[in-house]
């Protein structure tokens, strides 16, 4: 199936603390919901204690979803609450954090799992906001009223 | 005096007897068989002759300025279409007076000025000046200077307070991120949720929560992106809220205290502040004794210890001393010398 392609889903799909693995112990991934219009990734981030003034963020515009064991890649189409890089949100101090979301287009109904991938790199890279494995057949899926 | 509330209920029984198009002219028996059945009484005659004579006033004397003549052809009542075409008392749902206590109330519901909720009510408003043919805009600036209640608007979260509400009135469910800012952690979270309480201006939502499995409170300012969905709602198992709320200040119990047992509370107050804990008790169940008759007093309250109230003692510095429980005295009197060892070191 093309990815993005002729999803049909009757319903608004909320999951919460979805199983993953992740690389950054900074980012935490929330929540996603699927739409037959996008996929909204929900994520938390908590300022670095060791950098000075708690660092900053940005995403890259060529973070992409990949559904798992498939060349397939639905890029990042919006960002909410952070920005694109190179440009960059600093943050005042080591208490800061933020709550973002990502938007991508729709996943194929019937995907399991996805990568969630800002970019691709050879073993683990702790700076870059890489997601494997993550689960949407969990039981605790819900329905979201619109 | 305004009338009473039986006799407002005849008025409007025989206003739409005199407003309905299908049966002009009704006589006296036909008004007397529709008080009779609506309200399931036996009124007289006299007192609606009366009601008639009332309805004829102006709102001044309580009544509605009602041009209601009697047609000696048809035997029956009317309102005179030469004097008003289009009268009927419901324009008169609310009198002057009545108005000038809304606009009062809704001065202080500017406080949620922005929040849909009180847009509702603000259009409410509108309709029902528009419907009297009053200009609103006037009466509203000189309300607005006479009632400055604290604005809470701007705080983060407050833009969802109108779902919430919403949530609680139909009793759905909530998903939404929460950050924590005491242990830093955020956490999706399904809440089912109760009520939303204030708390030193800050609005909390209470309701179960799924990943604590209990009832918990939530600051609006730390909940992001809430969403309805549908599912299940629990109900409330935890006991009545306004008792959980009645005995506290504020809402965030203190480690290893129990949420629902309220504790004796005695604290010292200098007589620099007497006056203000005897003019504004901080809680209900405040009762004050006067020890040595020079001014200091002593105030003992039952009440579950929080967070909130233990603010509430350091603020007053060393106008007010804690005397019991003991436990709670230490914790204070920790405070004090850190924040001594603060002042001395900076």
């Amino acid at each position: 199936m093309k990815p993005g392609k002729n999803i049909i889903r009757t319903k608004e799909i909320i999951i919460s603390n979805p199983s993953h693995k992740r690389v950054n112990p900074h980012i935490h991934l929330m929540r996603i919901t699927l739409t037959n219009k996008d996929t909204k990734v929900d994520f938390g981030y908590k300022a670095a204690e060791y950098y000075i003034r708690g660092g900053w963020i940005k995403i890259s515009p060529d973070t992409f979803i990949r559904p798992k064991d498939t060349q397939q890649k639905l890029i990042l189409t919006n960002a909410s609450n952070i920005p694109y890089g190179p440009e960059k949100l600093h943050f005042n101090s080591t208490i800061e954090w933020r709550y973002f979301s990502l938007y991508f287009p729709p996943i194929p109904d019937g995907v399991e799992m996805i990568d969630l991938i800002e970019k691709e790199t050879k073993g683990i890279d702790p700076t870059q906001s890489n997601f494997y494995d993550i689960r949407l057949n969990e039981i605790e899926k819900q329905e979201r009223l619109i | 005096m305004p009338p009473p509330s039986e006799a407002i209920h005849r008025y409007q029984i025989i206003d739409r007897c005199l407003t309905n198009t299908y049966k002009q002219y009704p006589t006296m028996e036909d008004l007397k068989h529709a008080i009779d059945k609506e309200l399931g009484t036996d009124v007289s005659k006299e007192t609606i002759q009366k009601d008639i004579a009332q309805m004829k006033k102006s709102p001044e004397e309580g009544g509605y300025n009602a041009p209601i003549k009697f047609r000696r052809a048809m035997n029956g009542y009317y309102y005179d279409p030469e004097i008003d075409p289009d009268f009927t008392i419901r324009k008169f749902g609310l009198n002057e007076k009545s108005l000038e206590i809304i606009e009062v109330a809704a001065g202080v519901l500017q406080r949620f000025k922005g929040i849909m909720s009180s847009d509702s009510f603000n259009q409410t408003l509108n309709h029902l000046y528009a419907s009297l043919n009053i200009e609103r805009t006037s009466r509203v600036k000189e309300s607005s200077k006479i009632i400055l209640p604290q604005d809470t608007t701007y705080l983060r979260g407050m833009e969802n307070f109108d779902l919430l509400v919403n949530a609680i009135r139909k009793k759905l469910p909530v998903s939404f991120v929460h950050y924590s800012y005491q242990s830093q952690v955020f956490k999706a979270n399904i809440v089912h949720p109760y009520l939303l309480k204030e708390s030193n201006d800050r609005w909390y939502l209470v309701g179960y929560s799924e990943e604590h499995k209990e009832l918990r409170y939530f600051g609006i300012d730390r909940i992001y992106d809430p969403v309805l969905i549908n599912k299940r709602f629990v109900e409330n198992k935890s006991g009545d809220l306004q008792e959980l709320f009645a005995n506290k200040i504020g809402l965030n119990t203190l480690k290893g205290r129990d949420e629902y047992k309220a504790e004796k509370i005695k604290i010292w107050i200098s007589k620099t502040l007497a006056n203000y804990f005897k003019s504004m008790p901080i809680h209900s169940s405040q009762e004050i004794s006067e020890p040595d008759g020079h001014g200091d007093i002593i105030i003992s309250l039952k009440l579950v210890p929080t967070h909130e109230l233990t603010s509430l003692i350091l603020s007053y510095g060393n106008n007010a001393v804690l005397l019991e429980p003991k436990w709670l005295r230490k914790e204070i009197e920790k405070e004090f010398k850190k924040a001594a060892a603060k002042y001395s070191s900076n």
